[in-house]
């Protein structure tokens, strides 16, 4: 399983990266949208990208826009990870193309949670 | 106590608890505090702008952030990187400003965090008041959350915050 974390914190990205990779994932990482772009598109597929909201050059829901508009990008899960708690956000974020969406703080029972409702097999003893 | 001192609260305990698995209560004694303002120290601003205007900002010695920083990066203080404090404490004061929106009227937008260095320094925003102020104690190290109302900013989003005066570092 492969990911990508979109997020201007270098901290947040470890943090989330020793979740992920913990559970299975091969994890790359990004900091800012046009990045996370350049990154996707160098393949091989990614099961999954992590996108934080507030980001130094454009807002994280325009990468969830850019990749929706992609067909080859229909079967990469993406979930949002952010401080924006605003239900107006969660429903924009969700219209756009959002599978998920976990407000920080999380924990990493949390995250391992989402994970499984968005169908990645993550076993009871990896998460616990 | 009002309803944004108890979001603070709350807000402050479930970020160091889920995100730094440490433990901060609330500290009654303000005296580690006044040593720690000569000392250096950091503090993480963010600007919040739309239905409500206003600022939170996390203080710690620079001690205290290093320490916290060192958590999130899972590794020791002394083999952080250049910027890696920074990027923590701004990290940290982003989740305690989005998770405050809650209590406050909506819709607001966050700005970027910034964070200032220093010794014997304030950080002033004109026009505004102490909404909030709640003084903690983590790692037996004072942390400081205040969230300053009003001082209404140009622009939606800015990568610094407005009218903000660094006295000296």
């Amino acid at each position: 399983m492969r990911a990508l974390i979109l997020d201007d914190s270098r901290a947040m990205r470890t943090i989330l990266r020793g979740i992920l990779t913990e559970v299975g994932f091969e994890v790359l990482e990004a900091a800012s949208v046009r990045d996370a772009i350049a990154v996707l598109g160098q393949g091989p597929d990614f099961d999954l990208a992590l996108v934080d909201w507030n980001l130094p050059d454009v807002e994280g829901i325009e990468f969830v826009r850019q990749v929706r508009a992609q067909r080859k990008y229909d079967l990469v899960k993406l979930m949002m990870v952010t401080t924006e708690t605003e239900a107006g956000q969660v429903a924009n974020a969700i219209r756009a193309g959002a599978n998920e969406y976990i407000m920080k703080p999380f924990s990493k029972q949390a995250v391992a949670e989402k994970l499984a409702l968005l169908g990645f097999k993550i076993s009871q003893s990896e998460h616990a | 106590m009002n309803d944004i001192e108890k979001a603070i609260i709350n807000i402050t305990q479930n970020i160091w608890e889920s995100i730094l698995g440490l433990e901060v209560r609330r500290a009654r004694d303000v005296a580690p505090l006044t040593q720690a303002t000569r000392e250096r120290s950091l503090t993480g601003c963010v600007q919040l702008a739309g239905a409500w205007e206003g600022s939170v900002f996390l203080y710690c010695s620079e001690a205290l952030a290093g320490e916290v920083a060192a958590t999130m990066f899972g590794t020791s203080p002394e083999t952080l990187r250049n910027g890696d404090v920074e990027d923590a404490l701004g990290e940290l004061t982003n989740m305690v400003a989005g998770n405050l929106k809650i209590v406050l009227p909506r819709p607001c937008q966050l700005s970027l965090p910034a964070v200032v260095e220093g010794i014997d320094y304030r950080v002033i925003v004109p026009g505004t008041k102490i909404a909030a102020q709640v003084l903690f104690e983590s790692n037996s190290k004072p942390l400081l959350v205040t969230v300053l109302e009003g001082g209404a900013m140009g622009s939606k989003r800015p990568s610094a915050p407005s009218g903000t005066e660094k006295k000296a570092t």
